[in-house]
């Protein structure tokens, strides 16, 4: 599976990235905003990408507006310190397909990712 | 300011944070994978004990995070030269914590940022959920200042409103040994917003 990684933080960048690869993902991209997000989304049409929901320049609900198109198929878990109920329904109703809330457990990231592979 | 509550109000306040603070506890638990205790909850001064950070002139990492939306306020996360040199050292890669290449510096100038985002976080989450209202974080900043510039720097950001609600936390990670202090102020749109509840 193609991975981008969303998120302002190269910290959580360069963690998530060892993660994945570690388990065998291809991560094809790394954004630390929301426009370099979508830009990267459609450029690179991973299968699945990982988006922070506070960046920079918008929110990641922006970001996932802006790419939730007919034609656009990549699966977005949203990856977020936000774990407002509110924040998780915006989130899921607008095309999301999980939510995650840091802190987490990195097995549960791979188990997610692993359902969205079943799942294609 | 937290004395305009009358008792049953301060009873909801109290719990509300007390909760907040033990979710931001467990959120801290889970990132530094280390136990963490709340030692002190301070409702009436934001004041900190500066003895803790080995001397006037020691270095002194306090991570910003500006609270948006309904309500307004700040919160602060600090930590000595010391806790952060052990939060390194346990929590990052050896080659990053003891690297001081621009690359590892921001790696463990992130990793703080990252914390005081989950540990904040989880007081924004546990505050939006309870009190109803559009909250939320916006990208934390790192100041480092000198231990003595500290609770001037607190006061100056206290001023920024009109009248103001804090509390403060002391945590304690007895097996890494750090104390950091964690201090909100708020508008006191939050005192408005408990009197609502009530």
């Amino acid at each position: 599976m193609r991975v981008l990684i969303v998120d302002d933080s190269t910290y959580i960048r360069s963690s998530l990235r060892s993660l994945l690869e570690e388990q065998g993902y291809d991560v094809v991209g790394e954004a630390k905003n929301g426009e370099m997000a979508i830009d990267l989304a459609m450029e690179l049409s991973p299968d699945v990408i990982t988006l922070d929901n506070i960046l920079p320049d918008m929110t990641g609900l922006d970001v996932l507006k802006t790419i939730n198109t007919d034609d656009f198929k990549a699966k977005v878990i949203m990856i977020s310190a936000v774990g407002q109920q509110s924040a998780i329904v915006d989130a899921m109703s607008n095309g999301a397909k999980h939510y995650l809330v840091k802190p987490f457990d990195n097995s549960e990231l791979i188990a997610i990712l692993k359902e969205l592979d079943e799942d294609s | 300011m937290i004395a305009d509550l009358n008792e049953s109000e301060l009873k909801i306040a109290t719990k509300l944070i007390f909760d907040g603070l033990s979710m931001a506890k467990s959120s801290m638990e889970q990132i530094l994978q280390s136990p963490i205790s709340i030692e002190k909850i301070d409702y009436v001064s934001a004041d900190l004990d500066l003895d803790r950070f080995g001397g006037p002139n020691q270095d002194v990492h306090l991570i910003k995070t500006e609270l948006m939306g309904e309500l307004k306020g700040t919160s602060h996360l600090i930590f000595s030269e010391k806790e952060v040199a052990k939060l390194y050292e346990a929590c990052l890669p050896e080659k990053v914590a003891k690297d001081d290449s621009k690359e590892s510096t921001i790696m463990k100038l992130g990793f703080l940022t990252e914390i005081d985002n989950m540990v904040s976080a989880a007081v924004i989450t546990e505050f939006s959920n309870f009190l109803d209202v559009e909250i939320y974080g916006n990208v934390p900043s790192l100041k480092v200042l000198k231990a003595t510039e500290l609770n001037d720097f607190i006061v100056k950001e206290s001023s920024e409103f009109e009248s103001i609600i804090h509390f403060k936390a002391v945590f304690h990670g007895k097996e890494l040994d750090i104390c950091p202090d964690f201090i909100w102020v708020f508008h006191n749109k939050f005192v408005d917003k408990i009197k609502d509840l009530v």
